[in-house]
């Protein structure tokens, strides 16, 4: 047996399992489907007094598609999602789902479960900030609404507090006519973790491409949208000399890190390299 | 350790029902192989990169060390000591060996997993492309053969089962065929 010993709860309602986080927030780590925190724990990089277990939490395994979003509950696989009949109306989710880990992985991680643990590489980050949404957080202290955008404060560390559940998250419907395009670089191909992903989405009509984002993120920087600034120049053709300095001054704004696997450096060379490559492909999109 | 044998779990495994008592720590894995003796089941990284402890779990894929046996309450799991007979190699194993398609054995029980799962995809409807059926694999890792033969031998097993659904024409009845 290689986690640290620890109390196990198998929590049977949303009341409950904030009642175990509330009375040790510090010591507690809600658990889903495990895939992010059961290597934490078999390397004994974390050490919880205790788990939560809701996945028997009947309410959080909602999935529900709307006219205007897509609502996925806590408990909710990667695979469910994949394979839901709705999901592929929301374009880089759709394209970004089969490509997260491996099947295995995907059969028991949740989508919640990688938004809470915020490795700042992974694919569904990226896809939330490109779709825009929210996230519902839950405690003793009652339910709280966290907009996509303010979610990732760092790479993994979130807008969460130690005692609040992750209990929905909501990922705006694109609006009709808009295509997206979702990539990531990983040094072992599928099922690594990539060095950085990728986004972008635009409405694309007679009047060229419009709400153009752009979505990055890997180790060193947490999922962003590019601002405002960047993305309006791009309205319109897309062509080569805006698509270039989009993708140069974005990269400019971001920090990545050194790893093991990559430098800071080769990873801002990927970013402007990867968000050029998908602005062209969306500009094969206009009519 | 203060806590040990403290939570009570019961599952199914390969259609037996297992009552036990297990430390809260104790990863599925562990499980099967130290109280059941299944062994079949391997622990390679230990850490869900390798894929040598993949488990059917409700007929899904799962890594068995990346899984808390107390979290396998309620659920029915098969092996791969549950997807043959003793001393009779199933229908993906022997397909396995035809084509070469293991040197050390120990990733094998995992990729075996992995068809299975592919195979019960194709009983439920779908038609994976030679991609989806890369992207399937790629779950799992194998330092001996290179892939290449596991990948022929998948790709034959599921034209092959595809042949049989289309020629009898009739839904076949495995209990993937959710």
């Amino acid at each position: 047996m290689r986690p640290a010993p620890f109390d196990y709860v198998a929590a049977t309602t949303v009341e409950q399992a904030c009642a175990e986080l509330g009375r040790d927030p510090g010591g507690t780590r809600v658990l889903a489907g495990g895939q992010s925190l059961m290597p934490r724990l078999v390397r004994r990089l974390d050490r919880p007094r205790c788990l939560i277990d809701i996945t028997r939490i009947a309410e959080l395994h909602e999935l529900c598609a709307t006219e205007s979003d897509l609502r996925v509950g806590a408990a909710v696989t990667q695979r469910t999602v994949e394979m839901y009949h709705a999901t592929p109306g929301f374009g880089v989710l759709a394209q970004a789902l089969p490509r997260v880990g491996k099947v295995t992985t995907r059969n028991r991680g949740t989508i919640c479960g990688s938004l809470a643990n915020a490795n700042p590489a992974a694919e569904l980050g990226v896809c939330l900030q490109v779709l825009g949404g929210e996230i519902n957080a839950i405690s003793v202290r009652g339910l709280r609404r966290i907009s996509a955008k303010d979610f990732f404060l760092a790479p993994r560390r979130t807008a969460l507090d130690d005692d609040e559940l992750l209990h929905t998250v909501r990922f705006n419907r694109p609006q009709v006519g808009t295509v997206g395009h979702f990539d990531k670089v990983t040094v072992r191909g599928a099922g690594d973790t990539p060095l950085l992903s990728a986004a972008v989405s635009a409405r694309v009509g007679g009047d060229g491409a419009t709400d153009v984002r752009i979505g990055v993120g890997g180790e060193g920087q947490q999922p962003v949208l590019a601002p405002a600034g960047i993305t309006a120049a791009l309205a319109g053709s897309l062509d080569d000399a805006a698509i270039d300095h989009a993708s140069h001054s974005l990269t400019a704004q971001l920090e990545f890190s050194d790893d093991t696997r990559a430098s800071a450096d080769h990873r801002r060379r990927l970013a402007v390299r990867v968000v050029g490559r998908l602005l062209r492909r969306l500009r094969e999109d206009l009519p | 350790m203060t806590r040990a044998d403290e939570l009570a779990i019961q599952l199914r495994v390969n259609g037996r029902t297992i009552r036990a008592n297990v430390p809260a720590r104790m990863t599925l894995v562990d499980f099967l192989r130290e109280r059941l003796g299944l062994t079949g089941t391997h622990i390679g990284c230990g850490e869900g990169l390798c894929g040598a402890c993949n488990v059917l779990l409700e007929s899904r894929s799962t890594r068995a060390c990346l899984m808390l046996a107390a979290q396998a309450d309620n659920t029915n799991i098969v092996t791969v000591e549950g997807l043959s007979s003793p001393g009779e190699p199933s229908k993906v194993q022997d397909c396995l060996v035809r084509h070469h398609a293991l040197q050390c054995g120990f990733c094998t029980p995992g990729f075996v997993i992995l068809i299975e799962e592919l195979l019960a995809e194709v009983d439920a409807g779908k038609r994976p492309t030679t991609a989806q059926v890369r992207a399937h694999l790629s779950s799992s890792v194998c330092r001996c053969t290179g892939y290449t033969p596991i990948i022929a031998a998948a790709e034959e097993l599921v034209a092959e089962r595809i042949a049989g659904i289309d020629s009898s024409n009739t839904t076949p009845s495995t209990e993937a065929a959710r």
